[in-house]
């Protein structure tokens, strides 16, 4: 029940506040300005717009979702929900929905920004990169949810999480950047397989990572 | 003092502190169900350390601690159905109203709204409940503390400064809470004179000897933060 109540008021909190999803935006939209100009002419339309995409939510991250436990640590509420009969891997659950949630809302707005900057057109196969789009976002909101639960009783966090997450997220970005560029191009969706499932293997083994670590780093 | 059995706190020889710093060292101490304890003492001196143990927020280096029978990191989550808490800071989303406040902490307790609403009232804040917190006053956060600290009519209230911030009338309403029959509270507070007579107990944290020391049955005896 606990896990319910919090992943509304983590939502309710994002939505009011918009700290992450503006700092995700922000970094977004400078990656597809910078991207535009300075993929020009190097490589095809879908490869850069996978490019931009995946720079995006896995930089994006760092600086939105950074600080999801440290705003909690700094305002009380961390410990008022400790305080409470609130188990704190639920904490962590519901922190992550939010986070992914924010981080494939900002995935779209990029994405679709991306596609208007390198002039490709807004069909299907915008579509089909949700394949992808959605799971490798779940792997990225994971590392960096759990980077930031890490971080949050230290002083460097700022540091601390990107430091920690960067070098974990290479084996999703070296997947779905490829997987993406081939969804936004001429190939038939099954070519994506290979590449979902490689996600998928990384999510399952990140999410246990969480399940195993996050009663030692939250709980009193 | 009271036996084992009696007691809603018991500390033996207990070693506190945060990480590695031991802040109190060889506590000895038994709370009484119904017992009302302040805590005196200077800045560092372990006040708020004593209290977030209690409450299981931290965990204890040495000896032994029991809150109303239960070890208090072990047994978190049920000993946390039964214990009211406020620590220094107000545990309050600015984004969040009043009522969003208090009703996701009786939420995550299986509380239901009327209990919301009865204790908006009781600490006069249900005009301004629809409010962002982020707009309050410090007082009237203090006052949310509280009621949130009594969601669920808790066995052991576990409070630190809760005057903090409060204006007379919310000093008054907290005098009377306290005072309420069969409470059983640890308050933590630099201003004893606004407690008078409400306490049964008064223990100093003397940062010398890292131990609590009793300097007055009531807070009737004049006794200096």
């Amino acid at each position: 029940m606990s896990f319910g109540v919090l992943v509304r008021k983590d939502l309710l909190v994002e939505a009011r506040g918009r700290d992450a999803f503006a700092a995700l935006l922000t970094v977004a939209v400078l990656v597809a300005l910078v991207g535009n100009v300075a993929f020009s002419g190097l490589a095809t339309a879908p490869v850069r717009t996978a490019a931009v995409l995946w720079t995006a939510i896995a930089f994006g991250a760092q600086v939105g979702l950074a600080r999801s436990f440290v705003v909690e640590r700094e305002q009380g509420t961390l410990e008022g929900l400790l305080a409470g009969p609130v188990a704190a891997s639920a904490m962590f659950w519901s922190k992550l929905v939010a986070n992914l949630l924010v981080l494939v809302l900002v995935g779209i707005v990029t994405l679709l920004a991306a596609a208007i900057f390198f002039a490709l057109p807004l069909d299907v196969r915008l579509l089909r990169v949700l394949v992808l789009l959605v799971p490798g976002a779940i792997g990225i909101a994971l590392v960096t949810t759990l980077a930031a639960a890490i971080a949050v009783h230290g002083r460097n966090w700022i540091l601390l999480v990107p430091l920690l997450a960067l070098p974990a997220l290479f084996p999703v970005i070296a997947v779905a950047v490829p997987g993406s560029a081939l969804a936004l191009g001429e190939a038939p969706l099954v070519a994506l397989l290979p590449h979902l499932r490689l996600v998928l293997a990384y999510d399952v083994v990140m999410a246990a990572a969480a399940w195993v670590l996050v009663p030692f780093l939250l709980e009193p | 003092m009271s036996s084992t059995r009696d007691a809603a706190v018991t500390l033996t020889k207990a070693d506190l502190g945060h990480g590695t710093r031991r802040v109190l060292q060889g506590v000895d101490l038994s709370v009484a169900r119904g017992e009302r304890i302040l805590l005196l003492g200077p800045n560092g001196s372990g006040k708020s350390t004593l209290l977030q143990t209690l409450a299981g927020l931290l965990p204890v280096h040495g000896g032994t601690v029991r809150v109303l029978g239960f070890d208090p990191l072990r047994d978190r989550l049920r000993l946390h159905e039964r214990v009211g808490h406020l620590g220094h800071q107000d545990p309050l989303y600015p984004e969040l109203t009043g009522r969003e406040n208090l009703t996701l902490h009786a939420r995550l307790r299986g509380i239901g709204p009327d209990a919301v609403e009865r204790l908006l009232g009781e600490v006069g804040l249900s005009a301004d409940a629809d409010r962002r917190t982020a707009q309050w006053s410090r007082g009237m956060k203090r006052r949310l503390g509280l009621a949130k600290a009594l969601l669920g009519t808790p066995e052991l209230l576990l409070l630190d400064e809760p005057e903090s911030g409060l204006d007379s009338d919310g000093q008054a309403w907290l005098a009377e809470m306290l005072s309420r029959p069969g409470r059983t509270a640890v308050v933590a507070s630099h201003r004893p004179e606004a407690f008078a007579g409400r306490f049964d107990r008064v223990l100093r944290l003397d940062p010398a000897t890292r131990r609590p020391v009793e300097v007055a049955t009531s807070t009737h005896a004049e006794v200096s933060p």
